[in-house]
Formats: structure tokens, sequence, C-alpha cells
């Protein structure tokens, strides 16, 4: 339930008022003229309580006139699912989900990024139209979810639902969102207080950092182990025979790069150069991919600007992999940086900084945000209306009834003979 | 039963005319064709019989020897004028309730009504009661203009104050040259032993005496609820009265004053009626003087003569 006029809550401390009117009403005895005394036993005679309040049910009808009145004034609107459909139409809504390693840290019992998508699923719902993004670098992902909401014919709003780790998604990066849609963050928290982990991989070891947190500080435990064949880079280097040299000195080149671990081995890439002579078959063969590690790589290949012709999944040499085909040399840096992006990707392992995340502020968060726009001066109330006015009327209904009901009390306070013969008396 | 006389008591009691009123509860007695029951002196047809030796010849019946060939002497009842003195409660405590119809007003009604009905039965009807604190009297006599003066001054009467019903009563009595009726409308709240000694006495003096106590309803039974402050109507007195506790015990002290009036009046040979003020005054008045005209002991004694 919602209130349209909240400040009418105030009006309840009106039903101080009958209360008053009763209480200083109270324990005068109201003085009768009477025949005679004569019958009126002595000993009964009892002196007038002036504890009690006078009329109770007149009291009790007085106040709930007084708090039902004020609860109607305040507009209450029980938000069923037809209303909230009906207040939230017209709204496109594009939901960016981090799916980064960090979504992936446990709050209570489940990890982050389930929260995350049952809360863009509930977003998606609540909208006319949506669409939902899974990204584990959201920042990418924002500007083909400005296009979206730009080719919807309704009011936009971006929204991010992630743990915004600091460096992951910048204020920079919304500025690009036009004015016209609106900006929603929603932050997600976790309780989580495992031990934060790093690995890192240099020289052929695999060095793992562990930090515990105790009282004093944070202790950190370091940890060294040789690096195994897992570690075999599972990218393949498809070029013509003349390019047999610049592929050696890429593999050289590459290798003296770090690879984060573990290794995933069901992820398998191959880069295929423009000499190698089955190229056109590959290419005219892939299929794209839905794989969300597949799909991060190409945004990281765009964002780089590197050379790549054609991508997507495709059987090379009996396995099924997914292909890069570029037209740089074999032998220039952007091939390195290709190759480099395609190790990186084959490891499920997160970025260091993943491990221990600093997110931004909620109050910076705050600061980023904007509401979607209103709508036009014209139709700013169709939601409202289509959903019906508020639920106020039944409530002046129930007051119009108990004011009736109050009038009969008093018609029938009044006609007590005593009561009659009072005013008779004022008359 | 006529329109009239299934007038409301509140209908009644707003008519200001009382000669009106008057009428119209006695036509309201008319039409249910009830006699009065004030029986006077007068001489009326009472019977025939067979003619004996020695009656006197005027009183044959000629018309009904022509017609069955028999002599028959025909028998009057001798009576003679009735004298009934009206004695109305003047106190304070007959002003209620002070809304509708009150006590004083609905006995003002009363009392003009019997007088009317008196007075058109050829009786002489007179008034006693007490004004400002001192007695008031209006002389028993018959005919329209003496009804209408006698009406005036039953309607200018305003209730005050205390009356002092015994002196009232004896005075009254007094007054009366021969033989009548005493009729007292009253509450009966004042001076309940000395009351019933003076009621007693003018019964012993040869009076037919009747009372007719008027209550309203509320008197009856305690009409109040809550807590209430009552004042004496007569003294003024002030009494803080929770009536949820004392209802029961007034409505058994009421209960036992109604009880004994009417005792000690059947004991001492007083007519007693009981009239509320929520009851037309018409069908008071009526089931009261058919009650009033089956007691045989109150009735004129009319001496059968056959003259």
């Amino acid at each position: 339930m919602i209130w349209l006029n909240p400040w009418a809550w105030l009006g309840i401390a009106g039903i101080a008022l009958p209360i008053l009117i009763h209480l200083l009403g109270r324990g005068h005895a109201q003085v009768h003229r009477f025949p005679t005394l004569r019958f009126l036993d002595a000993s009964r005679l009892l002196p007038t309580k002036r504890s009690r309040i006078q009329d109770p049910l007149l009291l009790a009808v007085r106040v709930a006139i007084v708090a039902l009145a004020a609860l109607a004034l305040a507009q209450p609107l029980l938000l069923t699912a037809g209303r909230k459909r009906t207040l939230d139409r017209g709204l496109a809504r594009a939901i960016i989900v981090d799916t980064s390693a960090s979504m992936y840290r446990r709050a209570t019992n489940r990890p982050l990024a389930d929260s995350a998508r049952a809360i863009a699923k509930q977003l998606a719902a609540e909208a006319q139209t949506s669409i939902v993004v899974e990204s584990n670098d959201p920042a990418t992902a924002i500007p083909g979810a400005i296009a979206w909401i730009a080719q919807q014919e309704r009011r936009g709003e971006l929204v991010v639902v992630s743990d915004f780790q600091r460096g992951q998604i910048e204020r920079t990066d919304l500025a690009s969102v036009p004015a016209s849609a609106g900006i929603s963050l929603r932050e997600l928290m976790t309780s989580d207080t495992a031990t934060p982990r790093l690995r890192l991989l240099a020289d052929g070891r695999v060095t793992e950092a562990r930090a515990n947190v105790v009282p004093t500080g944070t202790d950190v435990e370091w940890s060294a182990s040789t690096l195994g064949d897992s570690t075999r880079i599972p990218v393949d280097l498809l070029a013509g025979p003349t390019d047999a040299s610049a592929l050696a000195a890429l593999r050289a080149a590459v290798a003296t790069i770090a690879v984060p671990l573990p290794i995933d081995t069901t992820r398998s890439f191959a880069i295929v150069f423009a000499r190698y002579p089955s190229r056109d078959r590959i290419v005219a063969s892939l299929r794209p991919s839905r794989a969300a590690w597949a799909l991060d790589l190409l945004a990281k290949v765009r964002r780089t600007a590197l050379p790549l012709q054609a991508a997507g999944s495709a059987t090379v040499d009996g396995k099924r992999q997914f292909v890069l085909a570029t037209d740089a040399a074999p032998s220039s840096v952007e091939a390195a940086e290709l190759v480099n992006l395609a190790r990186q990707a084959t490891s499920s392992a997160p970025p260091g900084s993943e491990g221990e995340p600093i997110s931004v502020s909620a109050a910076e968060l705050r600061t980023w945000e904007r509401s979607p726009p209103q709508e036009s001066s014209a139709s700013q109330h169709r939601p409202l209306g289509d959903a019906g006015p508020s639920d106020g009327r039944w409530l002046w209904a129930i007051v119009l009834m108990l004011v009736v009901i109050e009038w009969r009390l008093r018609r029938l306070k009044s006609a007590d003979p005593a009561i009659r013969e009072e005013q008779a008396r004022a008359a | 039963m006529s329109a009239s006389s299934s007038l409301s008591a509140d209908v009644v009691a707003a008519i200001d005319d009382l000669e009106l009123a008057a009428r119209i509860v006695v036509e309201g007695l008319r039409t249910g064709g009830h006699r009065s029951p004030f029986h006077g002196y007068t001489t009326e047809f009472r019977q025939h019989r067979p003619y004996r030796a020695g009656d006197d010849l005027k009183y044959l019946d000629w018309k009904l020897f022509a017609r069955s060939d028999r002599l028959y002497t025909r028998q009057f009842r001798e009576t003679t004028n009735l004298s009934v003195l009206l004695a109305l409660d003047t106190s304070a405590s007959m002003d209620y309730p002070s809304a509708g119809m009150s006590k004083f007003r609905y006995g003002q009604i009363v009392v003009a009504a019997l007088a009317y009905l008196v007075a058109e039965q050829g009786h002489a009807v007179g008034l006693m009661t007490m004004e400002g604190g001192k007695l008031s009297y209006v002389a028993p006599r018959g005919g329209r203009v003496h009804l209408r003066s006698l009406l005036a001054r039953i309607d200018n009467l305003a209730p005050a104050g205390a009356w002092d019903a015994p002196h009232v009563i004896a005075r009254g009595a007094q007054l009366l040259q021969r033989r009548g009726v005493v009729l007292v409308a009253s509450d009966f709240y004042d001076d309940e032993e000395e009351t019933r000694r003076e009621l007693r006495h003018v019964v012993q003096r040869g009076h037919d005496v009747a009372m007719v106590h008027l209550l309203s309803p509320d008197e009856l039974t305690l009409p109040f609820t809550d807590h209430v402050e009552l004042e004496d109507a007569e003294s003024g007195t002030r009494r803080l009265v929770d009536a949820a506790v004392a209802r029961r015990a007034y409505d058994a002290a009421m209960h036992d004053f109604l009880e004994r009036c009417r005792t000690n009046a059947s004991r001492d040979g007083i007519d007693y009626a009981l009239l509320r003020t929520d009851t037309p005054p018409a069908t008071a008045l009526r089931e009261y003087l058919i009650k009033r005209a089956a007691r045989p002991s109150l009735r004129a004694a009319p001496r059968a003569v056959a003259k």
C-alpha cells in the first residue's frame, strides 16, 4: 500500500479533539427537576464519578470518524499486481546484471549474482518493456543498453545491478546515458567475511595470498607453488606456412605474460590469421556464441579496437572452438594483444581486484542516479487514473456511515426523557 | 369510537382552548355510548307495573292500555340536583414533565371535561384549589355561563409552590351545602397521611369522594440512566443520584406508594383511579367512568317511587 498524500497523516492528531471533548464534558451531573425526592433512598445516593469518560460508544465512533477521515485524506492506494503494472506502464527498462567474479561472493546462502538476477527479473516484470544484459564488465554493456533504450518509444531507464566495485563502473561510463533516460543503481552488499584470496602467476610459479582480517589488522599469508601442465595455453594460432617464424616469435612473446589460474579447459580458442589456407571455409562456418566468456572477450577486443574480421564458434581440426579471424600480421603488436586477451579468457579466475573488492559508496551512487523523466503534463496522471482513484473513497464511505451512526447515537441520547426535560427547561 | 376520542394526550394538550379540549374529550365519551356516572336527583321514568286500585289515574299509561287492553301504571325515580366539587392540585410537582403533556395540564383537561360533563347533565359544579398559597373557591352552580366562567378559572391556574391538600379538601367539603361529590385530582405527594384523614372525614360527612391520581410514566419508573442531580420541584433541594443504582429502590417505593393509595382508598370507601399522562384523556376518562358506574355503592341511591 502506498499513500499518495502522506502529509495528511498529521490529521490523525485530530482524534485528540473528541477525546478532549468527552473528557471535559464528564463528571458534571445534569440537574433535573423531579416532582419529589421522597422515593429516593438516601442510602443509595452516591457521589457522581468523575473519572469516567461519558458515552464511550459515542467517543469511539467519533474517534473512528476522525481517524478514518485522516487516512482517507492521505489517499491510500493498495498496490495490487494490476495497479503496479498500470503504474509502470510506459517504462522501458534496460537492466545490466554484473556477473563479475566479485558477484559470486556469497550473501547468506547464495551468490550475489543470483540475487542480482532475481532483482533483474522483478524489475523487468514491473516495466512494460525490458531487456536484461549479463556482463562481467558492466561498463562495456552500457552503450548497448543505451542504444536499446533509444529505440524504445517510452520513458527509458537504465538499471545496473552490481556490487559496484571501484573501477568497474564509473560516473564517466554513465555520462553517455541521455538525459531523457533515468539511471537506477541497485547495489548489492554482502556480509561475506570469507578470506579474500589472490593468486598470481609469475616465472612459472603460482603465488597465492590469503588475507585474514583480525581485530588488530589484516594478516596476509603467502604461499607459492610450481605451475603444472594445466597451465598450457589452449589457444591455437592458425597462419599460413610463410608465417611460421612470426608465429614462433608471437608464442614466445605471449608466453612471457602471466595468465591467472585456473585454466578452464572447456574454453578453447583459435586465432585464424589472414594467410591460413582454410580461413574462408572456417569463417563461413562460424556460428554466434552466447557464452558469457565469449561475449566478454569480444567486448574487450572491440574496446581495445583490435582488428577483428569475424568471430564465432566453429569446428576446427575436429574440435569445437571459439574462433577469432584477424587480418593483423602474426608479428604485429595487435596480434600479440589479441592472443593475450584470448589467453586471459581461458581462465575463469577473477583478476586480483575481484578477491577483495572496494565498492563505490552508496552516497556516491545516489549522486549518479536520476529518476526517469515524468510523462507530459497532459498525461501525467494517466497511470494513477488507469489504476483507479485512491482507496480513500472506501474510507470516506465508512466515514459517512459512521457520521450517520453518530447522529443516531446523539438523537437517541437527546431522546432520553431526562435530557429532553433539561433541554426544555433550558429553552 | 370517534376520531376525537382517539386523539393522543399530546394532541389534546396542544389545544390551547381548555373549553374546546374539554368538549372534545366529552364528545369522545359520548360517542362511546357511556352514560354519566354522576347520577343526579331528577325525576325520570323507571318502569311499568300493573295497575292497582288506589293508584293515581294520571300515571296510567293510556297509550299502552289502547294497545294491550291492560292497565299499567308508570313508575318514576325521584332525584334531586347533584353538586360536584372539583379540586385540582396546583403544586409545582404537577408541572412535570416540563416537555409535552404535564400532569397539571392533563389534570386541567380532565377536570374541565368532568365539569363540562356534569354541567351538561344539569348538575352543579364547583372548584376548590389554591392559587398563590391562598384558597380559591368557586361555588357549585349550574348553567352554561357558570360553566364558562369555571373553565376560564381552571385555565388560568398555574402550578407553583406547594399546596395544602388537607386544608383544600376539608374547606371544600365544608362549603358544600348538601351531600355531593368531591373529586380530587392530584399526584398526592403532599401530606399523605393527613390527606387520607381529611378524605375519610369527607366520606364520613356523606359525600361521594373520588381520588384521581395523576402521574407521568417517567415517575412510575426512574427515567435516568446515569449520574444525575435531582432537584425537588417543590422544595428545591438537590440530591446526587446514581440512577442505575437507585432505580430499583425507587420503583419499589413508587409501587408501594401506589398500592397504599389504592388500598386505603378502597378501605375508606373512596373511588380511586390512576391516570397516566401518556393515555389520551378521553380514553382514560371513559375507562374511569365505566369503572365508577359499575360501583353500586357510589351511585346516587335513587328512590323508586310510584307516583
